[in-house]
């Protein structure tokens, strides 16, 4: 009696089960496919963190290797990271006081529409970046004068900090862009630049570059595609499209390069790296240039206790850094002593730091607080170059608990920590990568001196904490504004031994770069302006 | 008796034992933990084993032990929260059924406007608008839940108000308050309860997904969803979310369970 | 009855605006200054720079004032400028929208289909072990945290048994088809690309069953109820003893009579369908409006979540109002309007 209406649910359940088995299995034979990718396509993966595509607004990771694919500098760097190569200027000359630096243009660059690349493009990118006062025209602040009356010849005079500009001016944030289209498009370089220009939103569509790749597509939160620029002045590369896919995870990333969907996977970690079997896979590891620190805060208002020098002192005696380097890498990095990479001028050579929980206690009580005291760590909740922050804080607060210091933990977004700078943040980590090689990116960017990032964040709601300056470092700034390339070497080195003895900024880990591809492809290495130089890059 | 073995069926039991379980758990867990949740005890990301039988995550922790504390952040939080829940949208909704016009138009905008938002939405904003924690969660979670009893309660009072010994005792003059706590509350709550216990499965589903956003749960604390936000991130360990995964599910579970049954008792309409 | 629909749907434009009145001052009050998610460092140590940007965004003026003037370009259609995109958010939600769009109907179907038949199996063999095996199913999905069991099917089917594909709507390499709808299943399908059809719907597979699953409970719960009610009716007994032919007409107006509350059944999914959009779409790295809600939240983007919020909570009410009616009409015992 059942029989005909259990037909009802035999038939139903039969035809269900038959779509899924077909589906899933389809699927299986259809994702093998996913393997054959194009020989002049390239797949990237890699956790997009791009804040614009404006060269002169963007400041990222991301956008550095994304811009820098885009748009060309007058020079750039060699293979060794150190060798300055023309790139739109064929040669150029340094005045005797090394104050003039004078570009003579290639004649045969032009940019993505055909037009030649000019001096009065060089003239109006310099000004709007230098006028936009985004976070990259640090690099442009010596720049005084830009000379553009020979259209194929650029005169550049600089104020302060000479040695380093050529290194400056290979950076990413410094490419050339087309004056003409962008002017149509509401760019504007003068001095009102920043209330009168309107271009941003356009080159969130449109790149006006003369590299070997324009801008195709751009997809927050999805992708970035590049084509090739089919009027590219320069020898064509091998690869005609370029597409990274936005992967948060290093997990998916590995796992995305294991099964080919991928060719190149740009953040995945040592732990993760571990995991990976395929032999298709190649992972090589060599020292980087970028670093994450531990940053102390004097001028935070919700101190427990004032973070005078002894007790920072004491704070950065009390962590382990090999411990560190093993909890957060595996080993899989170095340690490095002060904020200037061991590579970098006037980095070499420092002590080395070691735990000393004896001395840390002794200095603890000397400043009057032999229990210890609570401190609280405001920190950004991310992955930075393979090392978890939350993982890092959780090792600083075992190790500062040994001296009897509590360290309360408040991990918040990016944007929640921008927010409470200016008072409420007694500890934090961060990170930095070179953005070129030189050292005065470090020097502008951390000495205790007016003027420079860290002296504001460091000093609070004050922004002007007179204790936290430092007159050494302030007087080596001096002396560095009119130094040579060996003096200046000798003055960084000085800095970095006051900027360790600060114990403001306390680097706690230089991860080794993994680099991470698909056995085919050609051409690999690591490149400190763009990351990686897609151009060079072939697939067998 | 025949009454009480309606309620007790198998689920319902299973369902009790199991939330037996993670109660005394949550109260006990200090005396027995295998290991200090929060203490590196171990080398990092091992797999299960003898010593360690859900592994350890990415800082040496045992899972096993986080995964059996992670009941002492849940439970309390969402019990707490569906209790203020059912307090506040209860006492809302029967003064509003009782008083009528005025109050009762003003709770009931207030109730519509809150009830307008998708629930993870406005979870997700308050908690944003608050900045990340528990207690900031739960605020949050208690800001989305009210409304639903403040509904329940106010129908249930319209209809007991027509009642006869609701109606004696307002002609004999009673206090309000009186009124409501002992003539009308005491009746009403059946769908509550039923209700409520539900919710407090989804309360600790709703928390572990603010936890998982980063809403929640702040490290090093060991709370279940913020741990799965965890074993996203290291994926190839798979031991690493699974303790928690497998905790609220059997949470969950377990008051559905009771929850049906409670239902099924109360209303053998829905049962057969 | 037709009171009633006007009433509720003249109070949807009052309940938007005290949406957008809270959402206004949640955002404005969370812990951090808008600032902070425009600038970086640097440019928040420099007043100069601090003072073009507000005003720039109109955040020099007052909070009235700003309220004003946001409500004021709310009903021209603006909502604002994403502080992380760049773009107006209108235009950043219209381009998601598809995405989430796509994978909440094909899960939709899938919930529904799956709970009305899991439901129907429940009723029919009531208090048997499929019964109970059909309810637990049903339990199962709706109990797990729906981002932890997208997290171990994709670390099964993609990462173990590589069957089913990673995140993300296609393979890194293809290109989105042509645009029409913005849904690529139908997109690939109109410009005649059946790989991509098939690459489109293999990406859907897990994300989708995973949010269906987290519906099945509920759908599956109000199927059986209703048709039990049905099948207790008397005429069912008599029909039970006079043979299968009468039991099969009777499950069929069964079945038939469970069509009727479709509308409810949507309606009651879509909280579950916005609460998994919101998690499955971060664990699929499916760029949809869910995904977008994550992000603006994490990145304090105010614009875009008020944006979203206000959205969201339209699209809820009106689906509410909906369900509400059609559940009216299934079930005419419930009064209307109290």
């Amino acid at each position: 009696m059942k029989s005909l209406t259990h037909n009802h649910f035999q038939k139903t359940a039969f035809i269900i089960v038959v779509t899924l088995v077909f589906a899933t299995v389809s699927s299986g034979i259809f994702s093998r496919q996913a393997e054959a990718a194009k020989k002049d396509v390239l797949v990237v993966a890699r956790a997009m963190d791009i804040n614009s595509l404006d060269p002169h607004i963007a400041f990222c990771d991301t956008c550095k290797v994304v811009i820098g694919m885009m748009y060309e500098t007058l020079i750039k760097l060699g293979a060794d990271n150190k060798t300055i190569l023309p790139q739109l200027a064929r040669n150029w000359e340094v005045s005797g006081d090394g104050m003039t630096y004078t570009f003579y243009l290639d004649e045969y660059a032009v940019f993505s529409d055909g037009s030649p690349v000019e001096s009065k493009d060089v003239k109006f990118t310099i000004e709007r970046w230098q006028n936009l006062k985004q976070d990259s025209s640090m690099y442009a602040k010596s720049i005084s004068k830009v000379d553009a009356s020979d259209p194929r010849k650029v005169v550049i005079t600089v104020s302060s900090w000479p040695s380093e500009l050529l290194g400056q001016l290979a950076v990413p944030y410094a490419g050339i862009i087309n004056s003409d289209v962008a002017r149509a498009n509401g760019a504007v370089s003068t001095a009102d630049a920043p209330k009168k220009d309107k271009a941003e939103a356009w080159f969130m569509k449109n790149s006006v570059g003369s590299s070997p790749y324009v801008l195709e597509s751009y997809r927050p939160d999805e992708e970035i595609r590049l084509k090739q620029n089919p009027k590219y002045w320069g020898k064509k590369p091998a690869i005609k499209r370029i597409i990274i896919k936005h992967v948060p995870e290093p997990v998916s990333q590995a796992q995305m390069l294991e099964s080919g969907q991928v060719d190149i996977a740009m953040q995945i970690d040592a732990d993760t790296a571990k995991t990976i079997r395929n032999k298709n896979v190649v992972i090589k590891s060599q020292p980087s240039y970028y670093f994450n620190y531990v940053a102390l805060v004097p001028g935070a208002t919700n101190l427990e206790v004032p973070l005078t020098p002894k007790v920072r002192e004491a704070i950065a005696l009390a962590i382990d850094h090999e411990g560190m380097l093993d909890v957060t890498l595996g080993g899989a990095g170095r340690v490095q002593p002060s904020v200037i990479p061991v590579e970098f001028p006037g980095g070499g050579g420092l002590p080395m730091p070691k735990q000393n929980l004896v001395k840390a206690r002794k200095l603890l009580a000397e400043a009057g607080h032999p229990n210890g005291f609570g401190l609280l760590a405001v920190y950004p909740d991310m992955t930075s170059f393979g090392v978890s922050f939350s993982v890092v804080m959780q090792k600083v607060q075992q190790d500062l608990r040994k001296i009897g210091i509590k360290v309360k933990l408040e991990p918040v977004t990016m944007a929640v920590l921008r927010s409470r700078t200016g008072g409420t943040i007694p500890m934090t980590i961060l990170m930095w990568a070179a953005d070129y090689m030189g050292s005065a990116q470090y020097v502008q960017y951390f000495a205790m001196v007016p003027g420079t990032t860290w002296y504001y964040l460091a000093s609070g709601t004050t922004n002007d904490m007179k204790e936290l300056t430092n007159h050494r470092e302030a007087a080596l700034m001096e002396k560095l504004q009119k130094a040579s390339a060996e003096e200046a070497e000798k003055l960084y080195h000085e800095f970095a031994k006051e900027m360790i003895n600060e114990h403001v900024i306390i680097p706690i880990g230089n991860p080794n770069l993994l680099l991470t591809y698909r056995k085919n492809v050609l051409g690999m290495r690591y490149d400190i302006i763009t990351e990686i130089p897609f151009d060079e890059i072939s697939k067998r | 008796m025949k009454k009480y073995d309606h309620l007790l069926t198998i689920p319902v039991i299973i369902g009790a034992l199991i939330i037996l379980f993670w109660v005394i758990t949550a109260l006990s867990i200090d005396l027995w933990q295998p290991y200090d949740p929060l203490e590196m005890v171990s080398r990092r990301l091992q797999p299960p084993s003898t010593k360690h039988l859900l592994g350890t995550d990415a800082l040496g922790r045992d899972v096993f032990s986080r995964t059996l504390h992670g009941a002492r952040h849940s439970i309390p939080i969402a019990m707490m929260v569906v209790i203020s829940a059912v307090t506040i949208g209860s006492l809302l909704g029967a003064v509003a059924g009782y008083s009528g016009k005025w109050i009762d138009g003003f709770v009931m905008r207030l109730v519509d406007v809150t009830l307008a938002f998708p629930p993870i939405l406005l979870a997700m904003a308050v908690a944003a608008a608050l900045g990340p924690g528990l207690r900031n969660a739960s605020i949050a979670m208690v800001v989305v839940w009210w409304p639903v009893y403040a509904r329940l309660m106010r129908a249930q009072t319209l209809e007991v108000r027509e009642r006869d010994h609701v109606e004696a005792a307002i002609a004999s003059g009673v206090s309000r308050t009186r009124l409501l706590f002992v003539h009308i509350l005491p009746v009403c709550w059946t769908p509550v309860l039923i209700n409520a216990t539900m919710d407090f499965g989804q309360a600790v589903l709703l928390l572990a997904s603010l936890s998982f956003i980063g809403l929640g749960a702040t490290p090093p604390t060991p709370e279940w969803g913020a741990m799965i936000s965890e074993g996203a991130k290291f994926f190839y360990y798979w031991w690493i979310a699974l303790g928690p995964g497998v905790s609220i599910l059997l949470v969950v579970l377990g008051f559905n369970f009771i929850g049906d049954g409670l239902r099924d008792y109360f209303d053998p309409r829905t049962s057969d | 009855m037709l009171r009633y629909i006007i009433r509720r749907l003249l109070a949807i434009p009052l309940l938007v605006f005290g949406v957008v009145t809270i959402c206004f001052f949640l955002a404005h009050n969370i812990k951090g200054d808008p600032l902070s998610s425009l600038l970086s460092f640097r440019q928040l140590g420099n007043p100069e720079i601090v003072a073009a940007t507000k005003a720039r965004w109109g955040l020099d003026k007052s909070l009235p004032e700003q309220y004003f003037i946001y409500i004021k370009n709310l009903l021209a259609g603006d909502f604002g400028t994403s502080f992380r995109t760049r773009r107006p958010v209108l235009e950043d939600i219209a381009d998601r929208l598809p995405a989430t769009l796509e994978l909440a109907i094909v899960s939709l179907v899938i919930g529904s289909l799956a709970g009305i038949f899991l439901g129907m199996l429940a009723a029919y063999y009531r208090n048997q072990l499929i019964d109970d095996g059909a309810r637990l199913f049903a339990l199962i999905g709706s109990s797990m945290p729906v981002f932890w069991s997208g997290l171990i099917l994709l670390f099964i089917f993609s990462v173990k048994l590589q069957i089913l594909p990673g995140p993300g709507r296609l393979d890194p390499v293809t290109d989105i088809p042509p645009y029409v709808t913005g849904m690529f299943t139908i997109d690939s399908l109109l410009a005649g690309d059946i790989d991509k059809f098939l690459d489109a719907v293999r990406h859907m597979i897990l994300p989708a069953f995973v949010m269906a699953w987290s519906m099945m409970g509920i759908i599956s719960r109000i199927v059986r109820a209703s048709m039990l009610d049905v099948l207790n009716q008397e005429y069912i007994l008599t029909a039970r003893s006079k043979g299968a032919r009468e039991l099969r007409v009777i499950m069929n107006h069964a079945l038939r009579n469970v069509m009727i509350p479709t509308l409810t059944i949507i309606g009651f999914s879509f909280a579950y369908l916005i609460t998994g959009a919101v998690l499955v779409e971060t664990i699929f790295s499916w760029p949809g409006v869910g995904y977008y809600a994550v992000s603006s939240t994490r990145a304090l983007d105010f614009p875009a979540i008020i944006g979203v919020t206000i959205i969201g909570a339209t699209a809820f009410l009106v689906t509410n109002l909906v369900t509400d009616i059609s559940y009216a009409f299934a079930n005419p015992k419930i009064r209307l309007g109290r």
